[in-house]
């Protein structure tokens, strides 16, 4: 044996043996360099060999590694019972050891030859061949202190097994939490390039990694957000290292959704920046659940009109508007006559088909702004905003639009294959910012209508008595002036008209209206409610038809065939486009001349 | 050539000939496969012999190489159908993985497909045709023993262009592919018999630093600066990086194996800093030795060669056998003494037909059962 022939079969075995980390790697490589140093043709290793004194007998062992038979590569894993004899002692050369060597039931080469090298306190290497290979190497004693290296490089690669399997294992898990979340998430680098993507980002956004590696999280925007959010976002970002929020982003398909982002930077143990990870969901169907739990919350479901809690909330509304604006409001508390009769007789179902309707015409009946809500049954409230600043002004607005209403719902209804004719009765109670509580309001708009129930339905009440009373003469007023004018109650006075000597050049036409019972009213007190009306119209034709046969009986007196006669024409006539054909008809009617009209 | 025979060569690729060829071995053999070998000039005709094959619905497979082994001597031109009864299990894979982990697996892979493919046929060799351009051939064959070990018989050859240039040389019924490997499960067969005459010098160096097919390190040393002492020291030539192209294939490197087998690994290029090149891997500290042109001994090599198919197969007299000689051999003998080699091995076979082709690398096991190795500058034969 000669110096140079042992040193670099040493050398390679020990460059190969710490050249692994892995324990199936270290013994598989050992084991084919030790056969290409030894020509052995196969070979095994058992581990955790158990200490064995029974020289003719067998021990359970678990074969590691195997090179170079098929058979045992086979068992590798598997416990195998083998002699004693095989596999205890010392390092040992030996021939013509066929009936030992059977007993690892090789069918593919019969080895009759074995060298076993002992692995310090962990087990043993067995190298096979069917015929011994010559060597001038002293294989058992130069190839110690490579198997001592050996035992140690075990230990080490089982431990490094262990870590790597624990690495692999959370690894594993968290590559499987990355791939099987729910959630979207999107790692980028230090720059804001992204490098990773989930498949739920896929799925939520429709982009795969491929489409959007190294771009910027920016081809996402859907541009519902302004700089400023960004500028917010980021400042958080930089500051805090998170930020987390509700932003609107685009898919692939150009659909807008949006997500709850929660991103969050990734530092190394000194601090420097890697990544940033940016975790979502779409919160579509979170928003459409809301939305459908706001609409439940506060509409009602039958009518799809605001419930008792967003009425609430517009009064409030309404309140502060008016304490600002110093305007007032109304409220309107209405239910519908007899609703329980039809209910009851005809069903719910009807009841409900009634109820839909109602809340159809009132809504038909406000302006956008006001407000209609049904607070249960048949009661239904309507809040009018900007009214008036004089009190009896906004009763007289909310007058109107309470009549609007009671017109409106006393129309018959075609429910089903049934008419069906109902009217309301209407409380009116009026606001003006926080001078009354919200209760109070409500609660005084709740008598008013039992008042208007009580007196004899299809009424409209306000709350305020002298509110009332005001309301009522004024609704007296204009029944008595429609039949003003054929009771022949109006009168005309002429206020005569001189020049600058006293001489009368004419005649200005005033009307009055002599009521029995009230005696004179002023103009002023019927005009404009004449006009409100409608009613300004026949009478205003009325006054000119008088006031011609007055000019034509001047015309006939010598003395007063020159005078003039002025007349005033409401606006609301002068704007008819007859108006000119009225005053020629009445002209050519009474037979006056033109000429003297002023 | 007998009535009998499965080995047919067709001096001229064209369809209809080879349709009647197909015709009348299916004849014969209804389940009938075919292991086509085409010559380089001829590559543009795999198609054609796909379609043959595909009229009649016979399953092919195939390589292309530089020329082909016919009646003792090198052809460019015609074709070789080695046919099977019956085709047995094929598969060809393409784009083989360099990388280390991507090669272990892949061989995983596909040592478990041929497992499930071996039968209890206590003979049968795996068959692999690769693209000599596969750069980790020797690390593939390392994977697939760890895996197969001496279930089976290993025996083999590199297909290609002999100007190694890429080129699709390996084909099935359908496709034409390269940088891959065709692997043939041939049952009831004892493998082959690979030998190449080299003697080693008994003195040996270390590849102390490699990577793949590169030397960059000899006994700790620049690789080409060791080699020049060796070859001045023991055949007292000069090699200068000049002349180190005239060289290189006449004093190639033996990689010593286990058993004192050598592997011939021939030098082809050198590097800025003196680093060799060689056609096969040589792994890291592999025990190295210088062999010279003069120690071919022609006689012995065949000699060897055809003892060992007797040894394999018994009686080989007018046996149909399979040979690839390696195109490196060629370079260094000369076509004329190439073609004698061919001659001799014939007459010393007394085979039935001998077919084959000049290869660019070949694959043997070391002993019966035993390593596959990837070799150089030899001749492996095998019974059809």
């Amino acid at each position: 044996m000669v110096r140079k022939d042992v040193l670099p079969v040493l050398y390679d075995l020990v460059v190969t043996i710490g050249s692994e980390i892995s324990l199936k790697s270290l013994l598989t490589r050992t084991l084919q360099r030790l056969l290409y140093h030894t020509s052995f043709s196969a070979g095994f290793v058992c581990l955790d060999v158990s200490a064995c004194d029974k020289s003719n007998g067998q021990i359970e062992v678990r074969l590691d590694a195997a090179v170079g038979d098929f058979d045992l590569i086979g068992e590798i894993g598997k416990p195998i019972h083998l002699p004693c004899a095989l596999l205890c002692q010392d390092a040992v050369r030996v021939d013509e050891e066929a009936a030992l060597l059977s007993a690892l039931r090789c069918t593919h080469t019969q080895y009759k030859a074995y060298l076993r090298l002992p692995l310090e306190n962990c087990g043993v290497i067995v190298l096979l061949a069917a015929e011994i290979p010559e060597t001038d190497l002293p294989l058992t004693t130069m190839l110690q202190p490579v198997l001592s290296h050996l035992a140690k490089a075990i230990v080490l690669c089982r431990s490094n097994d262990a870590y790597t399997r624990g690495l692999v294992t959370q690894r594993d898990m968290l590559a499987q939490v990355f791939e099987s979340s729910y959630s979207s998430v999107m790692i980028t680098d230090d720059r804001g390039n992204i490098v990773e993507v989930n498949p739920a980002f896929t799925r939520i956004t429709g982009y795969t990694l491929a489409e959007v590696y190294g771009l910027n999280p920016h081809c996402l925007a859907s541009g519902r957000h302004d700089k400023l959010f960004y500028d917010e976002m980021w400042r958080s970002i930089n500051d805090s290292g998170h930020w987390e929020g509700e932003i609107w982003n685009r898919r692939k398909n150009g659909e807008v959704f949006p997500s709850w982002l929660s991103i969050n930077q990734i530092r190394d143990s000194s601090g420097k920046l890697l990544h940033y990870v940016g975790t979502s969901s779409d919160i579509t169907k979170r928003k459409e659940a809301e939305a459908q739990i706001h609409q439940l919350a506060f509409y009602d479901s039958l009518t799809q009109l605001p419930n008792r809690r967003l009425l609430v909330e517009r009064l409030q509304q309404a309140f502060s508007f008016g304490a600002r604006s110093g305007q007032h409001g109304a409220v309107l508390f209405l239910d519908l006559d007899n609703f329980k009769t039809l209910n009851d007789t005809k069903g719910h179902d009807i009841g409900d088909q009634l109820l839909v309707e109602v809340a159809q015409r009132l809504n038909a009946s406000v302006r956008d702004g006001d407000t209609v809500a049904r607070l249960g049954g048949d009661e239904f409230v309507v809040v009018v905003e900007n009214l008036s600043t004089t009190s009896g002004e906004a009763a007289a607005q909310a007058d109107l639009v309470a009549e609007k209403i009671r017109d409106a719902l006393s129309q018959p209804y075609q429910l089903s294959n049934h008419m069906h004719h109902t009217t309301p009765s209407i409380g009116v109670v009026l606001f003006r910012g926080h001078q009354q509580t919200l209760d109070d309001v409500l609660k005084f708009a709740d008598t008013a209508m039992y008042q208007a129930k009580t007196a004899g339905r299809n009424t409209i009440r306000f709350y305020d008595p002298v509110m009332q009373a005001a309301i009522e003469a004024r609704a007296e007023l204009e029944e008595d002036l429609r039949h003003a004018l054929e009771l022949g109650q109006f009168r005309l006075h002429y206020q005569i008209q001189v020049d600058s000597r006293g001489r009368p050049l004419g005649a200005e036409v005033l009307l009055r209206w002599q009521h029995p019972e009230r005696g004179l009213i002023s103009p002023a007190q019927f005009i404009p409610l004449a006009e409100e009306t409608g009613l300004i119209v026949p009478i205003g034709l009325w006054v000119l038809q008088i006031a011609c046969a007055q000019l034509k009986l001047w015309q006939g007196r010598e003395s007063t065939r020159n005078l003039s006669l002025a007349v005033n024409v409401s606006a609301r006539q002068f704007r008819r486009q007859d108006f000119v054909k009225q005053v020629q008809h009445k002209l050519v009617e009474s037979g006056a001349k033109p000429g003297c009209w002023g | 050539m007998s009535k009998g025979s499965m080995m047919h060569y067709l001096p001229v690729i064209e369809a209809a000939e080879l349709d009647g060829k197909l015709a009348e071995l299916q004849a014969r053999h209804p389940k009938l496969g075919v292991c086509a070998l085409l010559p380089e000039a001829e590559k543009d005709k795999v198609g054609l012999v796909q379609a043959a094959c595909s009229g009649r619905g016979v399953p092919l497979v195939g390589a292309i190489f530089p020329a082909l082994i016919q009646d003792g001597h090198f052809r460019t031109s015609g074709v070789w159908l080695l046919c099977f009864r019956e085709m047995p299990y094929f598969k060809l894979y393409d784009n083989l993985p360099t990388d280390v982990v991507e090669a272990s697996q892949v061989a995983e892979k596909i040592a478990g497909e041929l497992r499930e493919q071996i039968d209890h046929n206590p003979d049968v060799t795996l068959f692999m045709l690769f693209d000599a351009m596969v750069p980790n051939i020797g690390t593939l064959l390392d994977d697939l023993y760890l895996h197969l070990a001496n279930r089976v018989h290993y025996a083999g050859a590199n297909a290609g262009s002999e100007t190694f240039q890429p080129m699709p040389c390996l084909f099935d019924g359908v496709r034409v592919v390269q940088n891959g490997v065709l692997l043939m499960l041939l049952t009831s067969h004892k493998g082959a018999i690979l030998e190449h005459g080299y003697h080693t010098n008994p003195h040996t160096s270390y590849a102390t630093s490699t990577n793949g097919n590169c030397i960059s390190q000899i006994d700790w040393q620049p690789a080409f600066k060791v080699y020049q002492e060796l070859v001045r020291e023991h055949y007292g030539e000069e090699v200068t990086a000049e002349n180190f192209y005239q060289y290189g294939v006449h004093f190639p490197f033996g990689i010593v194996r286990a058993n004192h087998h050598v592997v011939v690994r021939i030098p082809v290029m050198l590097a800025e800093d003196g680093s060799l090149f060689c056609v096969g891997e040589v792994p890291a500290n592999s025990v190295l030795t210088l062999l010279k042109a003069p120690t071919v001994r022609t006689v012995e090599t065949l000699h060897n060669l055809t003892e060992g198919l007797k040894t394999l197969n018994g009686d080989i007299s007018d046996a149909e056998l399979m040979l690839f000689y390696c195109a490196g051999r060629r370079l260094h003998l000369g076509v004329e003494m190439a073609t004698a080699e061919l001659e001799a091995f014939a007459g010393l076979a007394q085979a039935a037909q001998i077919a084959g082709a000049l290869s660019l690398g070949e694959i043997g096991g070391s002993t019966v059962h035993g390593y596959p190795l990837f070799h150089n500058a030899t001749l492996v034969a095998a019974r059809w």
